[in-house]
């Protein structure tokens, strides 16, 4: 993928770069408001990293200036202090999703995954499935290999996003953003329970498990 | 009323009152002491005169005119003597009485001082007669005229026991005044020092509560009161400067050590991605990287709770809070169910306060994961909601090691951990976050006995619809 930095932090820029560079992307980076914008609105990307508070155009002005041009690259905002004011004024000027400084790369890059691939449009999609496990969006119900999962409510929705984002990972804070909306940080790690319990459930009666643990990063839904 | 009257009698200013009273009631009392001798003197003295005087006349008359002359001036002077005040007598040598006012001599009489050669000053006391009732006193001069004549002349005192009567009743009323006045002015004096004590003591309480920003007002008479004002209030600058400059080495110690410990993580997650998933040296890195997080995480909770001291910016919204509640404890269910904990909500169909839903969340969060944590296997947790007297009351009842009583006010404080969780997982700010975000929802916790256990009860005024609103949310 291609993708645009818009950072004043050189170290920090540099790092996110470097690490993107590893994982097989194509980086450029602008430390002022003005480069950035004039790379975005000329060049063509697959994903943004933004920083809120950047010099002479500011993050949330940039994103306001490509998205009235009709650019839909997908744009991930980063701010200092999660002031959840900030987050939700964000989103609402069309960032897809919003990051709070200090972030862990993994973080970054499983949300900037998460962002370029929900692309297509995905609201025609009604079934979505990984192997041989099958999700109807409308009727709810969900399969293995032909045999039926009784899944609650909040266990449905939390499959949905694992799904919808199979192969990639998901970190613990973007499930508790997504699934249950809350953006704090959670002292004991709640979500592994309810994951465990989905985990179960999937699971029961199989031999492979569809939902796999990334020690220090997350969790990724996948067949293989 | 009592209770006021009560309290205002035990202020410094009233007892200070109290002695002003009795200053003045003592002054009346001793000025009108000084008046009634003052007087008495006075009036002996003139009473003396006119007896010296009545003496000269009827010695002279006796000069001139021997026995008999004596007695018809005394009867004379009887006679014209309109108050009936003045005493004659007159004796022979044989004792008996040959003119006078009085029966006899009169029997209890007491010698004051010698009077001219051979005579002396006496006073003795005549029983009550048809003008006057009571015994009176009388002063009079006793003095043979010759070897056969002996004269008594004297006059009685009820014109001064009339005076010191007037004046012991001026005395009353002067005393009765003068302490409804003293009480009537200590009571506008307490009043109005408690006034100005009221103002500052009303500024101090705000002040302990947290609103260090609050001064105390001055009147700008520039009297003692405004001195002590401005004087502390000085030293409230003072003191709010240096509270400043502690939490903003805080803040900025939290905030300068992210940015390197993200580099660092930076780099590690960069080594980690170049070792190959297996490596022993992975699972390392992997943990420092965990720990240098819960760092961060530590920093980003003093931010969080000196922002939300400082400067309450968050936005607070009419919200449903049993939703949010019941989220919560959905979110936590599996959590306590994984420890054998019995997890219960009780809550009423609908309570709406104004609440910012990510910051209660966090604090709910935040207590039901100590309730969790604390809990041992098999206990119970109880999260309940009512309303009750315009205020949202949720209650969370663990049966954990509870809270010593003594201790409950100290756990708010940021890095205050009870010895109990010293080796537990946390940082000794959830609490102090909690405490932090219901302030700013100017709601209010409390932490009591479960016997055994913890409970929190939050208390959230109920959101009042503004008039003619109809829908919510």
């Amino acid at each position: 993928m291609k993708i645009l930095i818009i950072e004043d932090d050189t170290e920090a820029a540099q790092y996110l770069a470097k690490g993107l560079n590893e994982h097989g992307h194509t980086v450029d980076v602008a430390e002022k408001g003005k480069d950035g914008l004039f790379l975005a609105m000329s060049e063509k990307y697959d994903a943004m990293v933004l920083d809120r508070m950047v010099p002479e155009v500011d993050g949330l002005t940039i994103l306001q200036t490509i998205r009235a041009a009709g650019n839909q690259t997908p744009v991930l905002m980063l701010t200092a202090m999660g002031k959840v004011d900030e987050r939700v004024k964000g989103l609402k000027e069309g960032a897809d999703d919003y990051l709070v400084k200090p972030y862990s790369f993994t973080e970054l890059l499983a949300r900037l995954e998460v962002i370029t691939r929900r692309q297509p449009a995905e609201k025609a999609v009604t079934k979505l499935s990984c192997g041989d496990l099958e999700v109807d969006l409308l009727s709810r119900n969900v399969t293995r290999a032909g045999k039926k999962i009784d899944l609650q409510a909040r266990e449905f929705q939390l499959l949905e996003y694992l799904i919808r984002n199979k192969d990639t990972v998901v970190t613990r804070t973007m499930l508790l953003e997504h699934v249950w909306d809350y953006n704090f940080d959670p002292q004991t790690n709640v979500i592994d329970v309810h994951i465990s319990r989905l985990r179960q459930k999937l699971d029961k009666g199989f031999e492979t498990s569809l939902i796999q643990t990334l020690r220090g990063a997350g969790y990724k839904l996948s067949a293989a | 009323m009592i209770e006021k009257f009560h309290r205002l009698t035990h202020t410094f200013t009233f007892r200070l009152a109290m002695i002003y009273v009795a200053v003045f009631s003592f002054s009346v009392v001793v000025l009108f002491a000084f008046i009634s001798v003052f007087a008495e003197n006075y009036l002996e003295s003139q009473s003396r005169d006119v007896i010296k005087a009545r003496y000269q006349q009827l010695l002279s008359e006796y000069q001139n005119s021997g026995s008999s002359g004596v007695e018809e001036r005394i009867n004379d002077l009887i006679r014209s003597d309109e108050e009936s005040t003045e005493i004659y007598l007159l004796i022979n040598r044989e004792g008996e009485k040959m003119a006078g006012n009085m029966g006899a001599w009169p029997q209890y009489q007491t010698t004051l001082e010698a009077f001219e050669k051979q005579g002396k000053w006496i006073k003795f006391f005549i029983e009550g007669s048809r003008t006057t009732p009571e015994r009176v006193e009388v002063r009079a001069i006793e003095i043979p005229l010759s070897k056969w004549r002996t004269l008594l002349v004297g006059q009685s005192l009820q014109n001064y026991h009339r005076v010191r009567q007037t004046l012991m009743q001026t005395f009353w009323a002067s005393l009765a005044i003068t302490l409804l006045m003293a009480f009537v002015g200590a009571y506008i004096m307490t009043k109005s020092v408690e006034r100005r004590i009221t103002v500052i003591n009303r500024s101090a309480a705000k002040i302990m509560q947290g609103t260090l920003s609050e001064r105390i007002p001055v009147q700008g008479g520039g009297d003692e009161f405004d001195e002590l004002s401005e004087n502390l209030n000085a030293m409230l600058e003072r003191i709010e400067v240096l509270m400043q400059s502690l939490k903003d080495f805080a803040n900025n110690i939290a905030h300068d050590l992210r940015t390197p410990l993200n580099r660092i993580i930076a780099r590690t997650e960069t080594g980690l991605r170049r070792l190959s998933a297996d490596s022993a040296v992975s699972e390392l890195l992997v943990d420092n990287i965990r720990d240098m997080q819960e760092l961060i995480a530590t920093f980003n909770a003093i931010l969080s709770i000196s922002e939300l001291e400082s400067n309450p910016t968050a936005q607070l919204k009419p919200l449903e809070v049993t939703a949010v509640l019941t989220n919560m404890v959905e979110l936590y269910e599996p959590y306590a169910y994984e420890k054998s904990i019995e997890l219960t909500l009780f809550t009423p169909s609908k309570i709406i306060i104004e609440a910012d839903k990510h910051l209660l969340s966090q604090a709910l969060a935040n207590l039901l994961d100590n309730a969790i944590k604390f809990t041992p296997m098999g206990g119970r947790i109880d999260v309940s909601m009512k309303d009750e007297n315009g205020h949202a009351l949720i209650t969370i009842a663990d049966s954990g090691p509870g809270i010593p009583s003594e201790m409950r006010q100290k756990v708010f404080e940021k890095f205050y951990r009870l010895e109990q969780s010293r080796n537990s997982k946390g940082n000794g700010l959830g609490l102090s976050l909690v405490g932090a975000i219901v302030k700013l929802h100017q709601g209010e916790i409390t932490l009591g006995d479960n016997h055994p256990g913890l409970v929190v009860e939050l208390a959230f005024k109920l959101y009042a619809e503004p008039d003619g609103a109809s829908g919510l949310l």
